[in-house]
């Protein structure tokens, strides 16, 4: 009896879960293929279903975290079964195995990174990239640097690199070198290896800098638990008083702040943001020495680099595939640059970008620009140009925020 | 003084009971538990589940698991539980991938990285659960314990090897593989091997009687301690043969790869009915007919905009039902002699 | 003088397992002051219909009555606490707790200060409890586990008497009791009667029954045939009432053929970790011999160490050609078999079939063709059927897993498995233990046979009467040591043996 009614339940639960209505043909469905899920990706999902969908006729599947290609390839063919036509794809170490994929499937297909697969740029369904400008980030990361080693101290640095081994994610891999040459700029140090070597180790582990009181310490590696355990032995040293990270810090706050007040030291943190209540509160908030949490951050635009996608397949949809790739009919790089943000007030301005529709960096209005439909003469260089605008973050705070 | 007739069930619930009781419905439940599921989403999704790419896709989704399923069912059937198939798995598929692509970069053929790929993913992982069994058995710790223990040393080796790396093999290579339905004919022939070995020979009914009552199995000239050898040997191939289906559908090899795969695997034996003590209820088409459960449903909930935020927990509560109606547990009778 | 206060009345009552019946449709009155004995053979429904009037399980159909008002207690504490204790057949203390805890198991909140359980109260109220038993030798802060089984059937006993019951049931507890033990049980259940309380008595040993009962109520196949009262007992008709049959021939053999001088099982100056001190024994063809003696006097380490089952310190077991028997992979392979006194334990795979449990000796002669890997499902079915066929062993199909079965039927499954590959020599340790009279005289008639057919039997048993009526060679042993060996003859009592057991 009860197993009877164990299988009927599930049943009905499996019928319950369906949408009430079928959706309507002539929207073009794609899959959104996130890498983490976090506080982000809700925000993120909202522009997606509230600003996009509606301007570009689209309707968006969320993938959980994709941990691994495996998972990558499964939600692709996922998407397919269900009638998608584009795949946006965040995980970064799939992108040449999801090009692939998707290609096989006659599905659109563009990742957010950096860095191209060479294997796959000529793959008829393949995109290309748009993802943070490594040369942009390197800009950021060296600025900030620079800014937080100002006073003339000596100072050690804790470096997350995560997927910097291999240029996995070619922005993680600039990063950590305008790091490297910012300490040895500084401080005159002598690397034993090449500095290339040395982002390349496969494993975490101190960095010979040929001045023992100048230390580096640096963790590869995108599994963020993973990561925190690594990283606890070094920082409660206490040797490191600088922490840097190159994609989000959030998760080793707690461990930063505990090592603060166990050693009584201030740890200046540099990182990648997102924008988010976190990031403001790092601002705003004094550690344990009166200094606040953060000291200077990368802000990756949330959007900017969604809605590019999302166009950029709009107009693959809509015949414009070809004006997307390069020259040569490959694959291309699209890059979103960062925007600095040295203080809470700059950071505050930022907060209010993304919020509702006019506050969107592009909105629905401004997605005109980007869709073939509306200006036949968008193309990969009218993209780029574009991007190069929208990395003046003064000229969109004056432009969004009234 | 009476005497007694004999009492025949005649009402339409003991008939209907005498079916519930019979060995099938144990055996024939999964079967039926997926048939409703297949048929379930493709009322929902108006035939497009059931259609042949979706299928094909199902399948070549569930072809990881269930390969290593198979083999896990060997050791499952003694009643001891293994926590280190996924770890075995993924450590062969980094060392045979980082050895097909040293073999290349040295000038050798493709052909000849592939066998040497093959052959050490399976001696590898033989030798890995070889390894285990005969620790469990001379250490005289459970199976359970011994494979934690391997599971943490196996993540450790392949994070020393690999860091924050991903090993990828071309592309080119893969799809050719795939093309040619090489994990299809590596599933193919190790399902059918094994289905003759535990259904057919002495091995298979050793290790459910064994799992069923290992003292007994001792009194009958059955030692645990060589069966669980052989079982772990042949759940060891079964790893090894999964690595190289895993490389041939993603091709590609990181620390974070077909991390869920141990639980994937489990999941998969249990749904496909089989007991989670062993024993005679132990079928070796378990882990396919639930690893094919596992991503039918997952593949279905996609199909019909299950919300991703809630994925997670759908799944969760179906496995709950899914599982309570596959098991059999015991009635709880007195004492029989009563 | 008992009063004929009707005390418990069952009415209509019907129990299904499953499409399984084991009460159908009984109906029976029990008085004050009166010790019933309810007797039937394994599947009668005698434990089913106590164990629902103790609150252990619910009937299907039917209802009780306790003390003239309707009684459906919802579980066993309750009924313990309103006037029904019973003593259950399996183990049912729990050994890593003391005494003490296991005989207020359930009840411990009696013993509340606040949140906390008194425990020193418990103690004191447990050491009260075991002094008015008279009960000596057992401590009330002991963990039961440091107890052996008499003496945790025992706090049994004394955990349902603390409550006084209107009615105690006590449910086949004296097969697991010395002479002592029983004893004591009997002493209880006198007790009851002076008090004008009753006792429901549940037993296979119908000697016993007997002499301790005032009435016994016979089952058979879950309905009650009748009634008999102690001025009209008469062992054959009580058979034939739980039986439906006459038993045919002799209980026990008659004969008083010889045996071979050809020595098939040798035992050489055995030492074993415990038990043996250089045993030696030898077993001959077509003999039965038995070895018998109390509990603890080695005999079971015997059977255990002539099977390979047990580490030999010294010494050897050899068969006629002089193989080594060390590991129970050699003995079958010799076509040894042994039946173990713990037969749901050791000898049977309770959630496996029948098919199962008896083809589990046949993995090598079943094989497809000659010696090739594959076994055949047709032979394997045909090595299984012949066993069910001729031992007579009742289910519904042999598909059905042996824990659905009676005691005598799995017990028949044991020795399926071991004729199944005609063994030539059988170790048998308690084989008819917990089995009815109907299985037990079929049991005989079995070993018998093989004897003729020239097996040899190694016959371990601690009934008196059974290695009499059974053994061609009978070996009395104490303290690992044969004291007394004597041959089958006429007028070979239990009391020339006990002496030497004792």
């Amino acid at each position: 009896m009860k197993k009877i009614f164990a299988l009927l339940l599930s049943m009905a639960m499996i019928l319950a879960v369906l949408p009430l209505t079928s959706l309507a043909q002539e929207k073009y469905i794609i899959g959104v293929a996130f890498q983490n899920v976090t506080s982000d990706t809700e925000i993120q999902k909202d522009y997606y279903t509230n600003e996009l969908a509606p301007a570009l006729g689209m309707e968006f599947i969320f993938s959980e975290a994709i941990k691994d290609t495996e998972t990558l390839v499964t939600f692709i063919e996922n998407c397919y079964a269900k009638g998608a036509v584009g795949i946006i794809n965040y995980y970064t170490a799939g992108r040449g195995r999801g090009a692939e994929a998707a290609d096989q499937y006659e599905m659109f297909f563009i990742t957010q990174a950096s860095k191209l697969d060479d294997a796959t740029l000529d793959l008829e369904y393949n995109l290309g990239n748009c993802g943070a400008s490594v040369d942009g980030m390197a800009r950021a990361y060296t600025a900030a640097m620079e800014s937080v080693l100002a006073d003339g101290e000596n100072h050690s640095v804790l470096m997350c690199t995560t997927a910097a081994v291999g240029q996995v994610a070619a922005s993680h891999y600039y990063s950590t070198q305008a790091m490297l040459e910012t300490m040895q700029n500084k401080y005159n140090l002598t690397y034993s290896k090449s500095i290339d070597e040395i982002i390349n180790t496969d494993s975490p582990g101190e960095v010979d800098t040929g001045n023992p009181n100048i230390k580096i310490f640096l963790v590869p590696g995108t599994d963020n638990d993973k990561t925190l355990a690594t990283i606890s032995t070094p920082l409660q040293s206490g040797d490191y008083d600088i922490f840097v990270a190159v994609s989000g810090y959030a998760n080793y706050t707690s461990a930063i702040a505990e090592v603060e007040r166990a050693k009584n030291m201030d740890i200046k943190v540099v990182a990648t943001a997102s924008i988010e209540k976190q990031t403001l509160t790092g601002f705003t908030t004094l550690d344990p020495l009166g200094n606040p949490i953060l000291n200077a951050v990368i802000l990756n635009p949330l959007n900017v680099a969604n809605a590019f996608c999302a166009a950029a397949i709009y107009n693959a949809l809509n015949g414009g595939a070809e004006a997307l790739k390069d020259a040569d009919g490959n694959a291309a790089q699209l890059f979103v640059n960062p925007w600095p943000c040295p203080d809470a007030e700059t950071y505050a301005n930022i907060a209010k970008l993304d919020t509702e529709h006019d506050t969107y960096v592009i909105n629905a209005d401004d997605l005109q620009r980007l869709m073939v439909t509306s200006n036949p003469d968008a193309n990969h260089d009218s993209y780029a140009e574009y991007l190069m605008e929208l990395a003046d973050i003064d000229a969109i705070i004056a432009r969004k925020i009234k | 003084m009476t005497d007694v007739a004999i009492r025949e069930p005649s009402s339409l619930r003991n008939k209907l009971l005498s079916v519930w009781e019979n060995r099938w419905t144990t055996r024939l439940m999964p079967f039926v538990i997926l048939l409703l599921i297949a048929f379930a989403f493709s009322l929902a999704t108006g035939g497009r589940f059931l259609a042949s790419r979706n299928l094909t896709i199902i399948l070549n989704q569930a072809l990881v698991v269930a390969t290593v399923a198979t083999g896990g069912t060997f050791i499952f059937a003694t009643g001891n539980v293994n926590l280190a198939m996924g770890a075995t798995t993924v450590l062969c598929e980094t060392v045979s991938a980082m050895a097909f692509l040293a073999i290349l970069d040295a000038g050798g053929s493709v052909e000849l990285g592939l066998v040497v790929m093959f052959v050490i993913s399976v001696t590898l992982a033989v030798f890995i659960m070889g390894f285990s069994a005969i620790l469990s058995t001379k250490l005289n710790v459970r199976v359970l314990y011994v494979t934690i223990v391997m599971m943490t040393l196996l993540a450790a080796i392949q994070q020393a090897l690999l860091g924050g790396s991903t090993l990828t093999i071309p592309s080119k290579i893969t799809r050719m593989l795939a093309n040619n339905n090489v994990h299809y004919i590596i599933f193919g022939v190790f399902f059918a091997f094994a289905v003759v070995i535990f259904h057919f020979t002495k091995i298979g009914r050793t290790l459910r009687f064994i799992g069923t009552n290992e003292i007994c199995a001792h009194q009958t000239g059955k030692f645990k301690k060589d069966y669980l050898l052989l079982a772990f040997v042949i759940g060891g191939l079964g790893m090894g043969l999964g690595a190289m289906v895993a490389i041939i559908r993603s091709g590609s090899v990181s620390i974070t790869t077909l991390s869920s795969l141990n639980m994937d695997t489990m999941l998969a034996i249990v749904l496909g009915g089989m007991s989670v003590f062993g024993g005679s209820k132990s079928f070796v088409y378990a882990g396919v007919i639930g690893a094919v459960t596992v991503t039918a449903l997952q593949n279905g909930m996609v199909m019909v905009g299950v919300d991703s935020n809630l994925i997670q927990g759908v799944r969760g509560l179906l496995f709950l039902l899914l599982v309570a109606a596959a098991q059999k547990r015991p009635h709880g009778l007195p004492a029989p002699e009563g | 003088m008992p009063t004929k206060e009707v005390l418990l009345e069952v009415q209509n009552m019907y129990k299904n397992f499953g499409a399984t019946v084991a009460l159908n449709n009984v109906s029976f009155t029990l008085n004050r002051g009166v010790v019933c004995g309810l007797i039937g053979e394994n599947g009668s429904g005698k434990s089913t219909v106590s164990s629902i009037a103790a609150g252990m399980q619910p009937p299907t159909k039917g209802s009780m009555k306790f003390k003239g008002e309707p009684w459906a207690p919802p579980s066993m504490l309750y009924a313990e606490k309103h006037g029904i204790g019973m003593i259950v057949q399996e183990a049912g203390t729990i050994p890593n707790i003391t005494v003490a805890e296991n005989i207020f198991l359930g009840h411990e909140a009696m013993f509340k200060q606040g949140p906390i359980i008194n425990r020193a109260k418990m103690m004191a109220a447990t050491r009260e409890l075991l002094e008015g038993l008279g009960i000596t030798n057992i401590q009330a802060d002991q963990p039961v586990r440091e107890l052996d089984m008499q003496q945790r059937k025992v706090v049994e006993i004394a955990k349902c008497m603390y409550w006084k019951p209107e009615i105690l049931i006590v449910d086949e507890t004296s097969t697991a009791l010395s002479q002592d033990g029983r004893e004591f049980l009997y002493s209880i259940m006198a007790a009851q009667r002076d008090n004008n309380r009753s006792v429901i008595f549940i037993s296979h040993d119908l000697d016993e029954m007997m002499e301790q009962c005032d009435e016994l109520t016979v089952l058979r196949d879950g309905v009650i045939i009748g009634t008999v009262q102690k001025a009209d007992y008469e062992p054959s008709l009580i058979r034939r009432m739980m039986i439906g049959r006459e038993i045919q021939g002799n209980y026990y053999r008659d004969d008083f053929d010889g045996y071979s001088d050809e020595v098939v099982l040798k035992a050489d100056c055995i030492t074993t970790m415990e038990d043996l001190l250089c045993f030696d024994l030898e077993l001959h063809k077509g003999e039965i011999l038995g070895i018998g003696g109390l509990s603890q006097c080695g005999m079971h380490t015997v059977g255990r160490a002539l099977f390979g089952l047990e580490k030999l310190v010294d010494g050897k077991v050899t068969l006629k050609d002089g193989t080594k028997i060390n590991n129970t992979r050699t003995a079958i392979k010799n076509r040894m078999g042994y039946v173990s006194k713990n037969r749901d334990t050791e000898s049977l795979g309770l959630s496996a079939s029948i098919m199962e449990n008896i083809a589990s000796t046949g993995y090598d002669i079943n094989r497809w063709h000659g010696p090739g890997p594959l076994i055949s499902n047709r032979k394997e079915k045909d090595y299984v059927d012949e066993q069910v066929k001729e031992l007579s062993i009742k289910c519904a199909s042999k598909y059905h897993n042996v824990n659905t079965l009676s005691g005598g039927n799995k017990q028949k499954v044991v020795f399926g498995k071991w004729i199944a590959p005609d063994s030539e020599i059988l170790i048998l340790d308690c084989p008819t233990r917990g089995v009815d009279v109907g299985v037990k005289a079929a049991m005989y008639q079995l070993m018998y046979r093989m004897k003729k057919a020239g097996k040899s039997i190694l016959l371990i048993s601690e009934e008196l009467q059974e290695l009499i009526g059974m053994s061609d060679r009978v070996l009395i042993m104490k303290d690992g040591e044969v004291r007394l060996e004597m041959m089958r003859t006429e007028g070979l009592t239990e009391q020339k043996l006990i002496e030497y057991m004792i």
